[in-house]
């Protein structure tokens, strides 16, 4: 096989050459930077290469493989990281100015487990700045394009991340999930998303955005690959509190389960009008597909569902405008050079340092905690949080396993509703709620759109019961069989 | 909720944010059009309800002093300081507000 | 008008713990700067606190101490407001719900005991410091993320009297439960305090000041009167006291107001997403509870019934359980409390002082004491001598035997020796010799005083006597 097209493996395929000794750790990670170099200048999806350092990590594992040492569970496989967790050396800048040079010299806890089994990192991928976004048009380095038609975006906050994989630059990312940052990409880029259950995945390393809220998962070409990683991904972290003890199922044994009997939720509010014709049918055309399988489809009602983004907006603004406190020029990053004092300092630094979708989410979250507002803001957001949450608990009741489409449409045009946040603001229309509620959540390509761009589904499990999505979605991606149609893409 | 240019005026006091006169415009207009929108939560009946801040295992982890870690120098910190002197993070003199 | 001061205080306490409250990090006082720092501690991009659950046992021992409720479900919070010394721009605190609430403290004050209704306790991390040099500030954030308990009393306290007795009473109990050294110098223990002033008899509370940077009993105390003074005039005057934060400058003895803007006080507090709720259940509860030691007012009671020692002295050598300690171990050796109290509380309380040195690091040890007291009980030295022995034991740490040895103090009873001094005394002082035989007998005392004088005090008093009174009586 000839080496150039080795970025067009999966995770599994690469995996299995790796094993067989058929390929090298340095031939696969050299096709996949050369194939970053040739398309990058056009997505501009990476904003920091380590090509030294994958190719160095790439050698050692070769010698260790001819050594017969050893090796991890994803030797050879190259990842992207979303530019918003932490990888020891290499500068973490959350796409903003304000950590433009900043290097931490600390993993996070996820990068420390897939370093374990030996993965190699690519390099950190372009987001929205702070991962605030649904468009990936608020990084400080440059929007992102999506693959399949350069005219459109992938998708936010972690646009890079999907673009970069559906591009064949890595053979499978990480992002992070706030409020819909994975699953809303994967979907715009035709790619597999998973966000999981909050408390799954250490947060360790992640640069908070809403700490509450927050979720890393994986993005890969193929439901197996997403099993795979997140396998590795998950479990309790001692430097995380709010990670779940639990302990991990394995979601490969998931994988050719029988769906038979399998209830499946379909929430009204998620199928009414401002609903995309398209995907809609695709949508109704998979869930035919499943019903064959077995499944039994029922109509359920999530009725808070409306008031979702408004609570979203909300908590996730508050935590931010904290968890944001801390870039302020005194410790790292960006220092304003003209302060006459620490006060003058703080207030030019975080001016000059900050995006404007930044600083409008954190004077909005700011404004919701501020002396006086505080009961009829954040705390009503927090008591409709729970009735959300409860909506979800008594679906739960009934079925095993919720079927929507991921968002009401396909991607939109680059620069098309740059100028209204709010409108923005309703493109994670279906996807926030799983966040305050802590549910997980995965997108998975079901189809397209007349002009070609991909449409997504979104499956939502139970707490802790990623397992049924994994059955489900590897059922339902064998029958689809769209995964040569990832090949068609404008890069 | 109408936000004016006050209100901007003190919440990026309070995120000490320098804003200019055309962001203090803008952002006054937008947060009253995005407020309008979250109001549409007063419609939902909370009285009674417990507020949900977040959505983890009611359980306690602590971390144990028994357990030695191997301290490092904070390398993130003194390869990170915009300004370093002797050890101590330098910044302009601070005057109390 | 008369007008009565209405004082509420707010300690922080710091924790003896060996780590930080949310990191790993030494807590040790004076090392280098920035050494005792961490990703988490310095507020580094994605890093997550995790509680140490040694501040949260101390923070509960002190909590029941004070007779609080404890709350079975407290939960931390993030205090919100921009300093440089203050790494993550929110300080890890605990809001709504704290570890510990409606406790109470006695103290004495007038010679009755009152109660000081303590509103809550809770946990919180310390700040970084920073020192100003010119144009320039430096921090050091080796102090940031130390754990603390915040203790707030109610409005309780009328004068500045009790307020400090409260204060030296508070961190007796602290340093007996050795959950906070108490070292107000160096900052382990702070105090603010709330201020205000009615009319006699009123019941509305007046506008209240906050003054801070009280750092010692004394300060406490007079930064306390001294604002109490402040409104008082201002009040007489027709005035109005503002609502301010002053801080308490020792240099000029004077309350100073901070400046401070409309926003600095809107914290914005909200729960700590990054912390699970804290769980304390009865098991945990009952278990600290069986830790906490005999402390102070029971001490107290019990030295006086016990050893018959008078209130005062009891009040003083159980203020702090290594005085305690010191006394009843002596006392085991001496079998004269009434002995080991006095010299407690004259000679070494006293070069304590002179030598700023404190009994944990005493250089004469408790069996020391007792050594040199039975000594002295047996008639081996005077105890004017003894006291001249003491002291050398302060300076040098030796032991009463050697010093006795090396400088020969032994007492001396020997008869000759004795009878020859006593020839020289009355033959030096042939007037006072005159005079007692005229019948001034009074003066049987000086001639004592002069031989012990002659003999450097080594002559066993009881024998000079004997022979005196024989000697004159010739």
């Amino acid at each position: 096989m000839s080496k150039n097209t080795l970025f067009l493996k999966t995770v599994t395929e690469l995996k299995d050459l790796f094993h067989k000794g058929e390929v090298k750790a340095l031939e696969i990670t050299q096709s996949f930077l050369e194939r970053i170099k040739e398309t990058n200048p056009t997505l501009n999806s990476f904003i920091t290469v380590c090509e030294k350092e994958a190719l160095l990590q790439a050698e050692n594992i070769d010698l260790k493989f001819s050594k017969k040492e050893k090796l991890g569970n994803l030797a050879a496989i190259p990842l992207g990281i979303k530019d918003i967790l932490t990888l020891s050396g290499v500068r973490t800048t959350c796409g903003s100015k304000i950590l433009e040079n900043f290097v931490p010299y600390y993993d996070a806890t996820v990068i420390e487990k897939l370093k374990k089994e030996d993965a190699i990192f690519l390099g950190k991928l372009n987001m929205d700045e702070f991962a605030m976004g649904s468009s990936n048009e608020n990084s400080y380095f440059g929007s992102v394009k999506n693959p399949w038609d350069l005219d459109y975006v992938p998708g936010g906050s972690s646009g890079g991340s999907a673009a970069a994989l559906a591009a064949f630059q890595c053979s499978a990312s990480l992002g992070t999930d706030t409020g819909g940052s994975i699953r809303l990409p994967a979907s715009y880029c035709g790619v597999v998303g998973l966000k999981p259950t909050y408390g799954r995945v250490s947060r360790f390393g992640l640069v908070a955005f809403a700490s509450s809220l927050d979720q890393i998962g994986p993005f890969t070409r193929t439901v197996r690959d997403c099993a795979l990683i997140s396998e590795v991904m998950c479990g309790h972290d001692p430097k995380d509190s709010t990670s779940s003890e639990r302990s991990t199922p394995s979601f490969l044994k998931s994988l050719g389960k029988s769906i038979k009997g399998l209830k499946i939720g379909l929430p009204q509010e998620y199928f009414q009008e401002g609903l995309n014709k398209e995907v809609q049918k695709s949508v109704h055309n998979s869930l035919k597909i499943l019903e064959s399988q077995g499944a039994y489809l029922e109509e359920v009602s999530l009725p808070h569902t409306q008031y979702g983004i408004a609570t979203y907006y909300l908590i996730a603004t508050s935590e931010a405008s904290s968890n944001l406190a801390r870039f302020d020029g005194v410790r790292y990053g960006y220092r304003s050079p003209n302060s006459k004092n620490a006060i003058d300092l703080y207030f030019k630094s975080r001016g000059e340092g900050f995006g404007s979708e930044v600083k409008r989410r954190i004077m909005l979250g700011t404004f919701a905690l501020s002396a006086g507002y505080y009961d009829a803001y954040y705390k009503k957001a927090g008591q409709v949080r729970t009735l959300i949450k409860k909506d979800f608990e008594d679906v739960f009741k009934k079925v095993d396993l919720i079927v929507t489409p991921t968002a009401a449409d396909v991607a939109f045009k680059l620069g098309e509703k740059i100028q209204d946040p709010l409108q923005m603001y309703l493109t994670d229309v279906y996807t926030t709620s799983l966040n305050l509620a802590g549910l997980p959540g995965l997108s998975l390509p079901c189809g397209f759109s007349s002009k070609g761009l991909p449409i997504g589904l979104q499956m939502i499990s139970p707490w802790f019961e990623e397992e049924r999505i994994f059955e489900a979605a590897f059922l339902l991606e064998s029958e689809l069989k769209l995964f040569q149609k990832g090949f068609n893409i404008k890069v | 909720m109408k936000i004016d240019k006050n209100r901007v005026d003190y919440v990026a006091t309070l995120a000490r944010l320098k804003l200019s006169e055309e962001e203090e415009r803008v952002y006054a207009s937008q947060l009253s059009h995005i407020l309008g929108y979250i109001e549409t939560l007063n419609q939902v009946n909370t009285e009674g309800i417990e507020p949900t801040y977040n959505v983890i295992d009611h359980k306690n982890i602590f971390r144990s002093e028994d357990l030695k870690i191997e301290k490092e120098e904070n390398k993130s910190l003194f390869e990170n300081a915009p300004e370093l002197k002797d050890s101590y993070i330098k910044v302009p003199k601070i005057i109390d507000v | 008008m008369k007008y009565e001061a209405v004082i509420g205080l707010e300690v922080h306490a710091q924790l003896k713990t060996k780590q930080k409250i949310f990191c790993s990090c030494s807590t040790l006082f004076n090392k280098p700067q920035n050494q005792n720092t961490c990703p988490v501690c310095t507020g580094m991009p994605g890093v997550l606190p995790v509680l140490n659950k040694e501040a949260v046992q101390r923070g509960l021992k002190a909590a029941l101490a004070l007779n609080c409720k404890i709350n079975k479900k407290s939960i931390f919070a993030r205090k919100n407001y921009f300093y440089p010394d203050l790494p993550k721009g929110y300080q890890i605190s605990q809001y709504n719900l704290p570890l510990a609430q409606d406790g109470y403290l006695e103290i004495e004050s007038d010679d009755n005991i009152k109660k000081i209704r303590i509103h809550r306790l809770h946990l919180e991390e310390d700040a970084g410091k920073n020192i100003h040099c010119g144009e320039e500030s430096r921090l050091n954030f080796n102090r940031a993320g130390v754990p603390l308990a915040e203790i707030v009393t109610e409005p309780d306290f009328r004068g500045a009297l009790e307020a400090a007795t409260y204060v030296r009473e508070l961190r007796s109990i602290l340093q007996y439960l050795d959950v906070c050294d108490g070292n107000m110098e160096e900052g382990s223990l702070r105090c603010d305090a709330n201020i205000s002033l009615r009319p006699k008899g009123q019941k509305e509370f007046g506008v209240k000041t906050e003054v801070k940077n009280m750092n010692s009993f004394k300060f406490i105390e007079r930064a306390i009167s001294y604002e109490i003074e402040r409104q008082t005039e201002i009040l007489e005057e027709g005035g109005r006291v503002i609502q301010e934060t002053r801080l308490w400058d020792s240099s000029k003895g004077k309350t100073l107001p901070m400046r401070s803007k409309e926003e600095a006080h809107d914290y914005r507090y909200f729960p700590e997403p990054d912390l699970r709720p804290l769980l304390v259940d009865d098991v945990w509860i009952e278990k600290v509870k069986s830790s906490i030691p005999e402390l102070h007012p029971e001490k107290k009671a019990r030295f006086i019934s016990q050893y018959g020692l008078p209130a005062y002295d009891a009040d003083i050598l159980t203020l702090s359980k290594d005085l305690a300690d010191y006394f009843e171990s002596c006392t085991k050796e001496v079998q004269d409390p009434k002995m080991v109290s006095n010299w407690m509380m004259t000679e070494l309380l006293r070069e304590l002082k002179d030598k700023n040195q404190s009994i944990q690091n005493c250089s004469v040890s408790w069996n020391a004491l007792a050594e040199l007291l039975n000594l002295v009980k047996k008639g081996t030295i005077s105890g004017k001598v003894g006291k001249d022995v003491f002291k050398e034991m302060m300076k040098r740490g030796v032991s009463a035997s050697s010093l006795i040895e090396e400088q020969g103090l032994k007492q001396v009873d020997d008869k000759e020796f004795l009878v020859s001094a006593i020839h020289q005394v009355l033959k030096e002082n042939p007037k006072e010799l005159e005079k007692y035989r005229g019948g001034q007998e009074k003066l049987f005392g000086f001639f004592v005083g002069q031989v012990m004088k002659l003999t450097k005090g080594q002559a066993n008093p009881k024998a000079v006597n004997e022979l005196l009174r024989a000697k004159l009586k010739e």
